[in-house]
């Protein structure tokens, strides 16, 4: 089914990581997350020693790893869109999409090899992260169990939010259309937990369930439920379907 | 023309029909401002069809429009699929606790009263969108119900949205939750495991505990609705978990305190107890009745009080005077010192001294610890501030300041003891665990209608009766032991951590330089 998968994932990888923008991707991320975990990692240390002169119980997983990873996902937000934006619309407007299309690939060939390319940008944005945690592992027991947990969780938002953007670049050759409309809809999916603090009821819980804030928090809690995974596994399929849809419309458009 | 007359009648028509579904969606009524637009777009639409009728169905039936429609088909069947897919795995629960303290497995107790449930109970959160703990207590109600879906429901509500519903259900703040079961409801102000847990056995448990006020003794009455009566008590007490009633132990069958008695109340009796019911008081915390006692300062009532004496429980000859302007300020008099110490161990005054709570005793007089019985737990439960005084002296005019004679600050104005019963002629081989129990507060002005609404009295007066009648052994849960996780960072090691992300990020700049200078170069 998907035997030349590979060429395409080569390819589209190599593009990436020879394009500037991953590189600046990679900058900002790295810079925001050295922010979102040195800034409360001092705080943490302050207040965790003084509760603990206190008697009192300050958890690690509570005050720094979940609202941590929390904030890597805002910064994703912004800036994964900038990755996948130029996935689809740059070959549509320079044209090579439909040299691509000659090529023996399937359109599913294409789109994972596309995606998968980003997911590895995705995977060396986040395996960094790890040094943060084993910085201080001597010193706290870290719950690697929960920071695993909340890796992985963190990870699967990521490739959510690629299938999202590699979805709005196929709609358009416009690389700053794709980008915005991927931010707009992240945002949307992003706000729509607060969304659902609003309502009551059933409307409530269906919105809750829809938003990918509810499904993130509790994997960077240390909590792995199939409800959450599921999640993640069956909207990035959806949306990976979807971008296939729109490049097959190609063909009768 | 025409054409173009068809044309817009098209545009407006779906103008209409979505304008229409909008409304719908929004208001949720079907009414004039729903078929309105409908019509109109219904309408449109056919005189639109019928003048491009031959069009439109071209367009329609386009190889275009089916490769389009079939795409939307199979697109809806997709979605419909995952769907249905997430639905399954939201409804499985299926999960795994990784967190060290189990921090989201619920305890055996929680999981089997829940599962036990045979009536529907309902839980109103009264918390505001961004209230602090809502979202972990959301999370604990979610798992509650997950465990019983078909009895257990939940529902937010933002108080200050909707001030109607938290009035109906008497809540003054956020965080405050009120769980129903038929006609039934119980108020938790905490949001642990072992809170939820609490509330639910009660509301759901239908069990009531009686309660015996006693009379004959001029004591206030429970049926009075004046300022000095115990209508309001009567009224609390009965929406909470008792059943109140009075007693006469000069009529009542045999004398004694009844079987069922879970507690007997002496609301400040002025005349004095005989000898008979003393010893039938004495008979009942043999048999580990628990008694709650109220008494005024210049009450006449020595037997009663040589027998309270005689248990460990001595009330001082005093009135408690308090002279400070602050408490003046809350509506306290120099003769009703505002109370807002109390013990944070007994059940019956924990939870007041971990929300800072207060009370109001007008015309108090003080305790001193008496001989106690070996094996006997004293406590003071509510202790005054320690700008009070106990007024040993006599006559209406306080002093300002305490006398010689007279016991400074903070004074103690209700007490308990918990003893065995073999200290009150109880069996000697009783268990060990079977206790007497005694609450005495130095006035009883706080029970009547006058002062029960006033502060915290209400809560103080019912949260010691539930001590009393065992009700916070319903408490059963241990809190979950949590890892104190203090971290000790050096100097070098948090410079190291900083270097470290300011490389990363430097890193990551200069391999995008070096991309683009090699691109350039090659280019």
């Amino acid at each position: 089914m998907t035997t030349n998968l590979y060429p395409i994932y080569r390819r589209e990888t190599r593009a990436l990581f020879l394009s500037p923008v991953a590189w600046i991707v990679l900058f900002a991320f790295y810079s925001l997350a050295g922010f979102f975990w040195v800034a409360p990692l001092s705080q943490y240390a302050f207040y965790s020693v003084m509760m603990a002169e206190r008697g009192q119980v300050m958890k690690l997983v509570d005050y720094l790893i979940a609202p941590f990873l929390g904030n890597v996902t805002v910064t994703f937000i912004f800036l994964l869109p900038l990755v996948s934006m130029r996935q689809f619309s740059e070959e549509k407007k320079s044209g090579t999409i439909e040299t691509l299309f000659t090529y023996p690939f399937s359109d599913l060939d294409i789109v994972l090899g596309k995606w998968l390319a980003a997911v590895t940008l995705l995977g060396v944005m986040l395996l960094p992260l790890l040094m943060d945690f084993g910085l201080i592992a001597d010193k706290v027991a870290v719950p690697w169990p929960v920071v695993a947990t909340g890796m992985a969780g963190v990870f699967m938002v990521g490739a959510c939010y690629l299938a999202v953007g590699l979805f709005t670049s196929a709609l358009t050759e416009n690389q700053v259309v794709a980008a915005a409309l991927s931010f707009g809809a992240l945002l949307l999916l992003f706000v729509l937990n607060w969304l659902a603090a609003s309502a009551s009821g059933s409307l409530h819980d269906l919105i809750g369930q829809l938003s990918i804030t509810t499904h993130m928090q509790d994997l960077t809690k240390g909590l792995l439920a199939l409800k959450d995974v599921t999640y993640f596994i069956l909207f990035t399929a959806f949306m990976l379907f979807c971008t296939l849809r729109v490049l097959e419309s190609k063909k009768w458009r | 023309m025409r054409r173009e007359y068809a044309k817009a009648a098209g545009w407006t028509a779906l103008i209409a029909l979505a304008s229409a579904g909008v409304t719908y969606a929004v208001r949720g009524i079907a009414d004039l401002w729903l078929w309105l637009p409908l019509g109109l777009g219904v309408a449109l639409a056919a005189v639109w069809a019928a003048a491009l009728g031959r069009e439109a169905f071209q367009v329609v039936s386009s190889r275009r429009a089916r490769q389009g429609g079939q795409s939307l088909v199979y697109a809806a069947a997709v979605l419909t699929i995952v769907l249905v897919l997430q639905s399954l795995a939201v409804n499985s629960s299926v999960s795994v606790d990784l967190t060290k303290d189990k921090a989201f497995t619920l305890s055996e107790q929680t999981v089997k009263t829940v599962k036990g449930l045979t009536q529907k109970v309902e839980f109103l959160a009264f918390y505001g969108a961004s209230a602090p703990g809502r979202p972990a207590f959301e999370d604990l109600l979610k798992r509650v119900r997950a465990l019983n879906p078909a009895r257990v429901g939940y529902d937010f509500v933002d108080p200050v949205r909707k001030p109607l519903e938290a009035q109906e259900y008497g809540v003054r703040e956020q965080g405050t939750t009120v769980v129903v079961c038929g006609d039934r409801k119980e108020t938790l102000t905490g949001s642990q495991e072992e809170d939820l847990l609490n509330a639910l056995l009660k509301v759901s448990a239908g069990q009531t505990e009686n309660v015996y006020f006693l009379a004959g003794h001029q004591e206030a009455d429970l049926g009075d609705s004046s300022a000095q009566g115990l209508s309001g008590l009567k009224t609390a007490l009965e929406s909470d978990s008792f059943q109140a009633s009075t007693l006469n132990l000069a009529t009542a069958p045999g004398g004694v305190v009844p079987e069922d008695a879970a507690v007997v109340v002496l609301a400040g009796p002025r005349t004095d107890l005989m000898e008979p019911e003393l010893k039938a008081l004495t008979d009942f915390l043999g048999r580990g009745g628990r008694i709650f006692v109220a008494l005024d300062p210049r009450a006449e009532v020595p037997r009663l009080r040589a027998w309270l004496a005689k248990a460990g429980i001595v009330f001082d000859n005093d009135i408690v005077i308090d002279m400070n302007p602050f408490s003046q300020l809350f509506g306290a008099s120099p003769v009703a010192p505002i109370v807002n110490s109390f013990d944070g161990t007994n059940p019956a005054t924990k939870d007041l001294s971990q929300q800072h709570g207060q009370a109001l005793f007008p015309q108090t007089s003080g305790f001193s610890e008496g001989t106690l019985p070996p094996q006997a737990a004293y406590t003071e439960l509510a202790r005054t501030l320690p700008t009070a005084f106990g007024w040993t002296g006599k006559g209406d005019r306080a002093p300002t300041h305490p006398g010689p004679r007279d016991k400074r600050g903070p004074v103690a104005v209700m007490v308990s003891l918990q003893a065995p019963v073999k200290d009150f002629g109880g069996a000697p081989n009783a268990p060990a665990d079977e206790n007497a129990r005694l609450v005495a507060m130095g006035s009883s002005v706080p029970l009547q209608n006058r002062a029960v609404g006033a502060f915290n009295n209400q809560d103080l007066i019912v949260n010691s009766l539930r001590w009393l009648s065992d009700q916070d052994k319903r408490i059963a849960l241990a809190p979950k032991p949590v890892d104190n996780q203090p971290l000790y960072l050096n100097q070098a090691r948090a410079r190291l951590i900083h270097w470290s992300v300011v490389l990363l990020a430097l890193g990551a700049l200069a391999a995008g330089v070096a991309v683009s200078l090699a691109r350039r170069r090659s280019a």
